[in-house]
């Protein structure tokens, strides 16, 4: 049984592409050449969670991109490992205030990432130590 | 959702040199708790990037937008092959 990965672009994520530098262009492009050579993609990639579950990111230096990673079997029992690149996020995290931690805590929420009886428990003993 | 292993603040610091084994065997966040309260957490750097990321997308609306559009050209089909991106934009 062989493994062969084809890498595709969506075209969003092919002008987003084509929205950055030449330098960086050729610094992603090279990255997802990595993919190609990669045993298992969802194996070396980090997974991104909850409403993202399915797709995992690659990096290089501040941009990231997404792909998703589907396995199909063919005729011939080869597995054939579509990754399709659907998104690059461009630029660096910010420091944020403290004010977006809250917002980033109801996201963590709203998205399912923790639970509203995580929160709740500590919540309802926080107001208790008032 | 993520997992909710805890351990007490003066347990955690006594095993602090193992905890990042335990992040590693699939413990990604670990709760310190203070007199039995959740205090704060230990997070595999993995983890909390990957949480950061999506939180990213899903909470810009224009991240957002583009990844669904994104998704609507693999359903429709607009997918372009690596080898002819490389040739165009390489």
């Amino acid at each position: 049984m062989e493994r062969r990965v084809s890498i595709q672009w969506t075209t969003t994520a092919k002008s987003q592409l084509a929205a950055l530098p030449l330098k960086v262009r050729r610094g992603v492009l090279r990255k997802a050449d990595e993919l190609k050579s990669c045993a298992d993609p969802k194996q070396a990639y980090k997974p991104l969670r909850g409403p993202l579950q399915g797709f995992y990111r690659f990096t290089f230096g501040r941009f990231r991109a997404v792909h998703s990673v589907d396995e199909e079997c063919l005729a011939n029992f080869d597995v054939l490992v579509h990754v399709r690149i659907t998104f690059i996020a461009v630029g660096q995290r910010k420091v944020r205030d403290r004010k977006d931690i809250y917002r980033i805590a109801e996201k963590l929420v709203d998205t399912g990432l923790i639970s509203l009886n995580d929160v709740g428990d500590d919540m309802h003993d926080a107001s208790h130590d008032t | 959702m993520v997992g909710d292993a805890t351990i007490d603040i003066s347990e955690a610091r006594k095993q602090l040199n193992s905890l990042d084994k335990r992040l590693a065997e699939g413990e990604p966040i670990i709760y310190v708790t203070r007199h039995n309260k959740r205090a704060f957490a230990i997070v595999d750097i993995e983890c909390l990037s990957a949480i950061l990321d999506t939180l990213e997308i899903m909470s810009d609306p224009e991240s957002f937008n583009t990844f669904q559009q994104s998704l609507a050209d693999i359903r429709e089909g607009r997918i372009h092959d690596h080898e002819d991106v490389k040739r165009e934009l390489g």
